[in-house]
């Protein structure tokens, strides 16, 4: 008898009902988009309900933006409280010193192992590149390091910045074709318009919605509109 | 020797410890066999034929225990509940527990190695750690050898509480020789460069005297001081970087330690 996948909660509405019950556990999910999609609202939404919803530390690992301003930009935005939970160490957020990625993985492992996170979002992998010589070194921490996250009790989402408007037009990289799963943030232009929307595009081991819904950035952070279609 | 602070539970009940080691994961923890041991992770069980149950963490305080006590608290209930049946033992688990007090600082000493102590020549150390790079690779021999100088760190810091970096630098120094990790030196360095400590250590255990390798090799050394610092200020916003090494074709090896934003 094949055992269940366990699964992870978003806390996204809308999100979890289209993974099926949520993210796999222990999966390393990539999350795409262009400028403005809701990247980083998405991971740190994951991380904030992962606490307040379900008790589950987590960690934001930036390879670009400061905590502080993390934490200006989505917290107070949404009346998260990003700091007393950075201070009560329920939640770190992270910034790798400039193109290390040892110190990545310190701070990677040592907030897993150490600090019993349990959900981890990688910010921007894209910019991982920078901390190697060439493509193939970069190819060879990539594996491993999904190798590592892979081997512990942690769910990851690993943000990228792709840039495209349709659907049509995603260029897949090494990283789509290697995580567990992808999913996709469109900012598309209908109408005079700036509509952003989500779809699953890959997830292994589960079912999963193959429907583009749109979502509102709301006060309480990003709600997918189940009932409209794209 | 080790002390450490412990929780201590009373069965108030003789338990016939020849009986108990039976059951597969308790094994005696000294020679003469007055105690039995459960290891739940980090924390240690120990269990006393006079009905007393102690669990602490080797060398450290009752602050660190009570953090780690949870997490054992699914092993302890199961041993317990195994010694009752086997045997025939009639007491209210729940109650034992809910009873449970700090205990005095406990002294133990569980040594088996009466004629070794703790002295192991540096070149199995050495053995064992490039097996490590030739079997398992870079990235995770790494990996592995800075966790445990990691683990290590934060055992030691929580238990020393040093008040300033200096005293810090100053304990971690004195730990390194005694263990014959190595002999550190605490360089006045460029503070653009590091912004927290500039740390030399000479005769590495893991370095000194090897060939050019073209790596620095010192991970248990450079986990061991960022899991120190980490602990001293609280923060896992904290980068160590190994700058020389013998591995990199230096005679000392070098580690700058610098706080980040977080």
């Amino acid at each position: 008898m094949v055992k269940a996948l366990e699964k992870v909660l978003t806390g996204i509405e809308g999100l979890d009902e289209m993974l099926n019950g949520g993210l796999p556990r222990k999966h390393n999910v990539l999350v795409m988009g262009g400028p403005g999609s809701g990247k980083t609202m998405f991971g740190m939404q994951y991380l904030y309900n992962g606490f307040i919803k379900h008790g589950q530390k987590g960690a934001y690992l930036s390879l670009e933006e400061t905590p502080e301003r993390l934490i200006q930009d989505t917290g107070q935005a949404f009346g998260w409280n990003l700091k007393e939970l950075v201070e009560n160490q329920d939640l770190f957020i992270l910034k790798m010193e400039k193109f290390n990625f040892q110190n990545l993985m310190d701070m990677m492992q040592s907030t897993i192992l150490q600090q019993n996170v349990k959900r981890i979002v990688i910010d921007p992998l894209s910019l991982m590149h920078m901390c190697f010589k060439n493509e193939t070194e970069f190819r060879v921490g990539l594996f491993n390091m999904l190798e590592f996250l892979g081997q512990q009790d942690v769910t990851t989402l690993l943000i990228a910045e792709r840039s495209f408007s349709e659907r049509g037009g995603i260029e897949f990289g090494l990283e789509e074709f290697i995580t567990d799963g992808v999913i996709v943030l469109y900012n598309f232009t209908r109408k005079n318009e700036r509509i952003r929307a989500l779809e699953i595009l890959k997830m292994r081991g589960t079912d999963h919605s193959k429907n583009i819904y749109p979502f509102h950035i709301t006060p309480e952070g990003i709600v997918l509109l189940q009932e409209e279609l794209l | 020797m080790l002390k450490s602070e412990a929780m201590v539970y009373d069965l108030k009940h003789q338990l016939d410890l020849g009986k108990l080691s039976k059951l597969d994961y308790l094994d005696y923890a000294d020679e003469e066999k007055t105690v039995l041991e459960r290891r739940s992770d980090e924390v240690r069980i120990f269990f006393f034929s006079d009905g007393k149950i102690t669990a602490f963490v080797e060398g450290q305080g009752f602050d660190y225990l009570k953090e780690k006590i949870a997490s054992a608290a699914v092993d302890l209930v199961t041993a317990i509940e195994d010694i009752k049946r086997t045997l025939g033992l009639k007491f209210d688990t729940k109650e034992v527990l809910s009873l449970g007090s700090q205990g005095d600082i406990v002294d133990v000493d569980v040594s088996v190695r009466k004629t070794t102590k703790s002295s192991v020549d540096v070149s199995v150390l050495r053995n064992l750690h490039l097996a490590l790079y030739d079997i398992a690779g870079d990235f995770q021999a790494e990996r592995v050898a800075s966790q445990a100088g990691e683990l290590k760190a934060r055992e030691f810091v929580s238990s020393i509480k040093p008040d300033s970096k200096d005293e810090l630098i100053d304990v971690v120094a004195k730990r390194f020789k005694e263990e014959g990790i190595g002999i550190l030196e605490k360089i006045e360095g460029d503070q653009k460069i590091a912004k927290d400590a500039v740390l030399r250590i000479h005769e590495s255990a893991f370095a000194a005297g090897m060939p050019y390798v073209n790596r620095a090799v010192c991970n248990y050394i450079r986990g061991f001081l960022r899991g120190a610092f980490v602990k001293f200020k609280n923060s896992e916003a904290i980068s160590v970087n190994e700058t020389k090494c013998w591995g990199t074709g230096s005679t000392f090896c070098e580690f700058h330690v610098m706080s980040l934003g977080g």
